[in-house]
């Protein structure tokens, strides 16, 4: 377990000018915001906590799909799998060190949220709900966009990410509803932009249970897939 | 006894998006690597020596064949803990040099006081104790190098697997890391050493094999290499070289009226009597040696010729 945290804590380290510009663009704007004379409408509220759970989503998709390739293209991934360290633990470092992030990201937003949220008197009760949720299709998009990157370069493994999560949801339309319980990333993040802070998020439980045993099956078959793999190194 | 490495019939091929063969890196590739011994790797660009290394550290896979590295299959993460790895080209994470050897020590399960200590020791072995709270990104590529030789040490590995430890080193440098190469021999440890520096080759490694296009082209112990020539070297003194000229020998650079001749050692008695017979005196007759550099061109010559033959 330990390198896994020693990785991931790298991870987040390399990271750390993206996250550093997330924190003063959230602290700024709910700064500016509660400090403003005039008192925000909730409509504009609600559209900025959906905006930042959707933002996190797309992170997800686009922290994990570049983090292989950067480390082969750098050289810096020969050091690190020379040690005792099995593959599977270097991918587990990147995923945990991205859901770190991401999720400091989610909650830095669910506290600027709640104080937004309170300024005009709106309930705050759905809030941790609506970023839970959020979280939750983070860690299934990245581990899916983890996967594809263990064989692709970023941009077609966020392609490729994009189309698999679309592929139930156009199922779902044309064929059978349920199938939007099948990679519920679309659904559960309709359910975040159909968000109302005075009701109760609209998404049945089953779909966050489905989408976190989902993201370690598509961890499992990244580690797998990333196993069998060359580096993708020049030789002499 | 159990070899340290071993590569046993090996071949790799790189395929393109088709799945066709672009191009093969290593043939049939055999190898034993002896326990405590310093083994050298030569061969020119493109020979496969950096692919050979990749594939006992597990980051590519052969394409047939196999091997052992510690006994175990390459490619096992339990035994790379016992392994020290550098690689040709040095890339670290932009992190103070002191933190990066203690970061690879930690990935490699070396824990506090060791790590701790481990770490101090070897940034002054390698000259950077000045430097060690600066962050490698400003490092010139020997300083890079010299940390990447002190994360390839951290862990105290059974096993060095070095490509080109040296190539960005001063000539400073370059001595002290010999020396330190020797003593990590001394305490029985196994270096697998892939280099350009023949020079360097030759005085510190027992065995050496050369590489041409992806095969082991010559191998054994240094003298055996290098005294395999089949000829002699007589130096004489009293002739002048010109009368050598109608007798079929090569006249080596000299100085001092001192006239070095290589001939094969069959012919040894009838130069001995050429020279008596222009009134020379026959200082010293050994074996001759070649140098490394002779063997390594004369190596990759032959394997053009075969090629443009073909």
């Amino acid at each position: 377990m330990r390198p896994v945290l020693l990785l991931a804590w790298n991870y987040l380290r390399e990271q750390r000018v993206f996250l550093i510009v997330l924190s003063v663009y959230l602290l700024v704007g709910t700064g500016w915001l509660a400090l403003s004379k005039e008192t925000p409408q909730l409509d504009d509220l609600s559209f900025l906590v959906k905006q930042q759970a959707e933002y996190a989503i797309v992170f997800g998709l686009f922290m994990t799909s570049g983090a292989i390739f950067n480390d082969q293209r750098s050289r810096r991934i020969l050091l690190v799998l020379a040690k005792g360290i099995d593959r599977g633990q270097y991918l587990a470092g990147i995923y945990l060190g991205s859901t770190m992030a991401l999720f400091a990201y989610l909650f830095l937003s669910w506290l600027a949220s709640a104080v937004l949220l309170s300024r005009v008197g709106a309930s705050v009760s759905s809030l941790a709900a609506v970023m839970t949720a959020a979280g939750i299709a983070t860690l299934l998009s990245a581990a899916i966009a983890l996967f594809y990157s263990t064989m692709m370069h970023p941009v077609l493994a966020v392609a490729a990410a994009v189309l698999t999560m679309s592929v139930p949801h156009a199922f779902a339309i044309l064929l059978l509803p349920s199938f939007e319980a099948v990679l519920p990333v679309y659904a559960i993040s309709s359910a975040v932009i159909g968000w109302d802070p005075n009701r109760p998020l609209a998404l049945p439980s089953y779909m966050l249970s489905i989408a976190i045993v989902e993201a370690v099956v598509f961890f499992v078959l990244a580690t797998v897939t990333f196993r069998g793999r060359d580096l993708a190194l020049s030789v002499d | 006894m159990q070899p340290a490495l071993e590569f046993d019939h090996v071949g790799k091929s790189y395929k393109n998006f088709f799945g066709r063969s672009e191009a093969v890196a290593l043939r049939d590739f055999s190898l034993q690597v002896n326990p405590g011994e310093i083994f050298g790797f030569l061969g020119p660009n493109g020979a496969g020596k950096t692919t050979a290394l990749h594939i006992a550290m597990g980051f590519v896979r052969a394409s047939s064949g196999g091997g052992t590295i510690l006994g175990k299959p390459f490619g096992d993460a339990a035994t790379r803990r016992r392994i020290g790895f550098l690689p040709e080209n040095v890339a670290l994470y932009n992190i103070p040099a002191e933190r990066s050897i203690r970061f690879y020590g930690a990935l490699n399960g070396v824990r506090d006081p060791e790590l701790r200590d481990r770490t101090r020791k070897l940034l002054g072995e390698m000259g950077l104790e000045g430097v060690r709270s600066r962050k490698v990104g400003k490092f010139s590529r020997g300083m890079l190098q010299r940390v990447g030789l002190a994360q390839a040490l951290v862990n105290d590995p059974e096993l060095l697997v070095l490509d080109e430890p040296t190539s960005a080193l001063d000539p400073i440098a370059r001595v002290e890391i010999r020396e330190l190469l020797l003593r990590a021999k001394a305490a029985g440890k196994t270096i697998f050493l892939s280099s350009h520096l023949l020079s360097e080759i030759e005085n510190i490694c027992d065995r050496i094999a050369f590489l041409i296009k992806g095969q082991i082209a010559r191998l054994g112990t240094v003298a055996e290499l290098l005294e395999a020539s089949g000829k002699v070297e007589i130096v004489a003194r009293g002739l002048q070289s010109q009368v050598l000229a109608p007798v079929r020998v090569e006249v080596l650079p000299s100085s001092n009226g001192v006239v070095r001749i290589r001939t094969e050692k069959a012919r040894s008695r009838e130069m001995l009597e050429a020279i008596w017979q222009q009134g020379g005196e026959v200082v010293s007759m050994n074996p001759a040696r070649a140098s490394l550099e002779e063997i390594f061109l004369q190596l990759a010559n032959a394997s053009e010729r075969k090629q443009e033959g073909a």
